[in-house]
């Protein structure tokens, strides 16, 4: 293990014009590991990518790779001496060469076995004359893959690197862009809109929200104690109920437990999978209401219920649990909630 | 969520120097005959000047040339918008071979149109052939741009206008050029822009607008400053419509109708349909029948005494200096294109705006500066080979560039990050993605300037080595003293060996 983390970022700022996209960012990404960002579009994601690859120039803060500083105000190595892959969206494969020419870019001519041991590290063996038009979207991914990993770099990034692709195959490809980045113990950066995407594949998750780091953490970290509303939101189904906190107790619509906060208005968070719908009508806990929407997505289904205090809560339900719109139900909780100010 | 590449969204700045200093030098040079220009202008003082510039005969000038180019433009547009319209909106039989051949005129060199008509009726000498000549080989610039926005025009509105009750064939037509307005407007500045530059129709139909009455002026010899001074402000004239063809060209794109387009479904025109299809054959006619026509009458019925020899050294005068010329022209034109197309900076803005400028400048301008320039700096090259291809390399520059700079602004900006990403310096992205990617551009763009040299005039009849003819200047000499069976085999040529190849290339691209 090296003694250094393979990245390392710290109070990284950048500035447009007058626009802040990105205000004192710190993280870093430990060797061979995978870590997302996690942000919606326009949050200074791309910028960030960009800061690292060495496209943009730091205005303040330092980023460090394999200790070694690349990046701050007074240092900027070219993107070509930092040894950074990068996998955009959609490939961007050089459409004047073949499967081998675009993964042979960037090592020394002549280097045909690694070429070949890219070529069948990312499974295209066979297709190594084709030119990018020939291939298939997933398989063009692959061999941007390989291209990037071909000069052996310290770091990869992805940029959204499935987002352009056919809902059916995003998986798949997905899968299998990480297993090869996990096999070959490669430091990896994803940057993504997606939170599904982040939290199954990533072991860090940095969430940028409005130019700064909102919360990073393990992806259930992250979902189970969010930082902040905001957080919350971004992440995953919420349920947010208004809560009022008096002498160590927080009372809201669903339940009542401890709460070492200060007294006054407050807000709790209840994931829709810590409700359900109850047939103890006695059971202490259970809230009576109403069904007023209803999903279904194969594997189960989430139901809209009003309760009768006014309050609409989303409950994950078994799909056996479905009842249609209209039904009087009772919805009760378990574990606790998550209490923001 | 961008359709486009996250990473590659913003631009870098830093220009590469291996590029930057071969081009701001290149752009600087350009930039060369109009300095010389308003040196010469100024040579007896400013206050000389504005008395060349405030007298009745050069108002008089200025209302002859704007006449012109109004006249022109106007009828550009009248026949632009109806044509354009049923070739790609309209059930127009045949509409297929008409967008091309509606094209094809762009490639017919103003004096070869004009010598066809006037060795026909020479009475139409004046506004009068001007006008029809001009109109007939510009109007492309209005209806080329004209389809291409049409073709992006949502067809939902049509559906609209039919439910709405407003589906008569001419509503549609008037509804779908409103929405046009914008790319109407910069295809009539270029138009105008092309009117005020011409000097092949006007030399040939004597009348006197601002690039007959230069050349005359200069002619006159002695007084080269009057000459200057009114090359000055055409060349003001010029740059105002470059200017506002720029500002239009940057609104139209605004005007257009974004998302999915379905194609079209073709409006039917019915009984309309004869009056599209007779405008749509006149105006072939007139652009390219009657000239080709014309001049195989005069090849085949009446003997000319220069043989198949004259012809082929013409075509060889022609033919070597535009190529010479082609290729340095796009070599200068590479570091330029590349920039403006791939780096947003302040050089780079400033390198696009100084091709704005050399586009403004008519080819009886740098001609006559180029003169100025060989008399004063380069005497031992004056009326030699280079400075010709010089005086080529400068007019022709914009064209190249524009070439350059279409197809390289093509190739994805993410594939030049990836490339840097992957170590390779700014010049290597250079050599090893963006040239490779732009060969054809390149191809294109030499091809395109070859053909504009070989039937270029002022430039070549002021600069030309003793000596040597080419096609343009035989058929200028002959047509200047009325022997229409003389110039009749260089016509044919330059149609053959030139206006065709310019057809294909521009098809092509």
């Amino acid at each position: 293990m090296n003694a250094h983390p393979t990245l390392s970022i710290s109070n990284l700022s950048k500035t447009f014009g007058r626009v802040d996209v990105l205000r004192g960012v710190s993280f870093e990404a430990p060797e061979g590991s995978v870590t997302a960002v996690l942000g919606p579009s326009g949050q200074g994601k791309t910028t960030l990518l960009r800061l690292i690859a060495g496209f943009e120039r730091v205005d303040a803060g330092r980023i460090e790779i394999d200790g070694i500083l690349v990046g701050s105000p007074q240092v900027h190595a070219r993107p070509d001496r930092r040894g950074v892959g990068i996998v955009p969206q959609e490939g961007a494969l050089f459409p004047h060469l073949t499967v081998a020419g675009n993964i042979g870019f960037g090592v020394p001519r002549g280097s045909h076995a690694r070429v070949a041991e890219m070529i069948h590290l990312v499974g295209l063996d066979g297709m190594a004359d084709r030119r990018p038009s020939e291939i298939s979207g997933g398989q063009q991914q692959r061999v941007a893959l390989a291209r990037a990993l071909a000069p052996t770099p310290h770091l990869v990034l992805l940029d959204e690197p499935f987002s352009a692709l056919d809902a059916g195959l995003r998986a798949g490809i997905r899968d299998e862009v990480i297993g090869i980045l996990r096999r070959t113990g490669t430091t990896t950066l994803l940057v993504t809109h997606d939170q599904e995407e982040a939290m199954s594949i990533a072991d860090h998750v940095v969430v940028l929200l409005g130019g700064v780091v909102a919360q990073q953490g393990s992806p259930a970290d992250i979902y189970d104690h969010p930082a902040s509303v905001e957080v919350a939101r971004f992440i995953g189904d919420a349920n947010l109920l208004s809560a009022h906190i008096s002498a160590g107790r927080v009372t809201h619509a669903l339940g009542e437990q401890a709460c070492d906060r200060s007294d006054g208005d407050a807000t709790v968070l209840l994931r829709p999978e810590q409700l359900a719908i109850t047939s103890d009508v006695a059971h202490g806990s259970a809230r009576a209401g109403v069904v007023e929407r209803r999903a279904y997505y194969g594997h189960d289904g989430t139901l809209g219920v009003r309760l009768d205090s006014g309050e609409l809560v989303s409950v994950r339900v078994p799909v056996d649990d479905l009842a249609p719109v209209g039904t009087d139900v009772h919805v009760t909780m378990r574990g606790l909630a998550t209490v923001f100010d | 969520m961008a359709v486009t590449s996250n990473l590659t969204s913003i631009r870098r700045s830093k220009l590469p120097a291996p590029l930057a200093v071969p081009a701001v030098l290149a752009a600087v040079a350009s930039l060369a005959p109009l300095a010389y220009l308003i040196d010469v202008a100024f040579d007896r003082g400013a206050s000389y000047l504005w008395g060349e510039i405030w007298q009745r005969r050069t108002f008089d000038l200025v209302a002859r040339s704007g006449l012109l180019a109004a006249a022109v433009t106007a009828a550009s547009v009248a026949i632009s918008v109806p044509l354009a319209w049923s070739v790609m909106r309209s059930d127009l039989a045949g509409r297929r071979v008409w967008r091309v051949v509606l094209a094809l005129p762009l490639a017919v060199p103003s004096y070869l149109a004009a010598f066809a008509w006037i060795s026909w009726e020479s009475s139409l000498a004046g506004f009068w052939g001007a006008f029809l000549v001009l109109t007939a080989v510009s109007y492309p610039y209005v209806y080329l741009p004209l389809t291409a926005a049409f073709a992006r025009l949502d067809q939902a509105l049509d559906e609209i206008a039919t439910i709405h009750g407003r589906g008569s064939v001419i509503r549609l037509m008037t509804l779908s050029a409103r929405q046009c307005r914008g790319t109407i407007a910069a295809g009539s500045l270029l138009v105008a822009l092309y009117v005020l530059s011409d000097f092949g129709a006007v030399a040939t139909m004597r009348y006197d607008a601002f690039t007959w009455v230069i050349y005359g002026a200069y002619r006159a010899g002695f007084n080269p400053t009057r000459a200057a001074v009114l090359a000055l402000v055409l060349v003001v004239i010029a740059l105002m419509l470059v200017a506002a063809e720029a500002m239009a060209r940057g609104r139209a794109v605004t005007t257009m109708t974004s998302g999915a387009v379905a194609r079209p479904r073709p409006i039917r025109l019915r009984r309309h349909a004869v009056w599209f299809q007779s405008l749509a054959l006149a105006v072939a006619v007139v652009s390219l029948a009657f000239p080709v026509w014309r001049i195989v009458v005069w090849v085949t019925n009446f003997g000319s005494d220069d043989g198949v020899g004259d012809v082929m050294s013409a075509l060889w005068g022609s033919v070597r200096y535009s190529i010479v010329a082609a290729a340095i022209t796009v070599l200068v034109a590479l570091p330029i294109g590349l920039l403006v197309a791939r780096y947003r900076s302040r050089t780079s803005l400033l390198l696009d705006r100084s091709t704005y400028v050399t586009h403004a400048l008519p080819g009886i301008v740098v001609a006559i500066s180029m003169v100025f320039i060989g008399v004063r700096v380069f005497r031992p090259i004056y009326l030699e080979a280079p400075l010709l291809v010089l005086a080529y390399v400068a007019l022709f520059l914009p064209l190249a560039v524009g070439g350059i700079r279409s197809s390289a602004e093509q190739i994805p900006l993410g594939l030049d990050d990836v490339a840097r990403s992957l170590g390779s310096s700014p010049m290597a992205v250079v050599r090893r993605v963006n040239l490779p990617l732009i060969a054809p551009g390149i191809a294109a763009a030499t091809a395109l300037v070859t053909l504009a040299a070989m039937k270029e005039l002022p430039v070549t009849m002021l600069l030309r080595p003793t000596g040597t003819e080419t096609l343009a200047t035989r058929l200028w000499t002959y047509t200047t003293v009325s022997d229409y069976a003389g110039a009749g085999p260089y016509a044919l040529a330059i149609i053959v060996f030139v206006a065709v190849p310019t057809a294909i290339a521009t098809g092509k691209r």
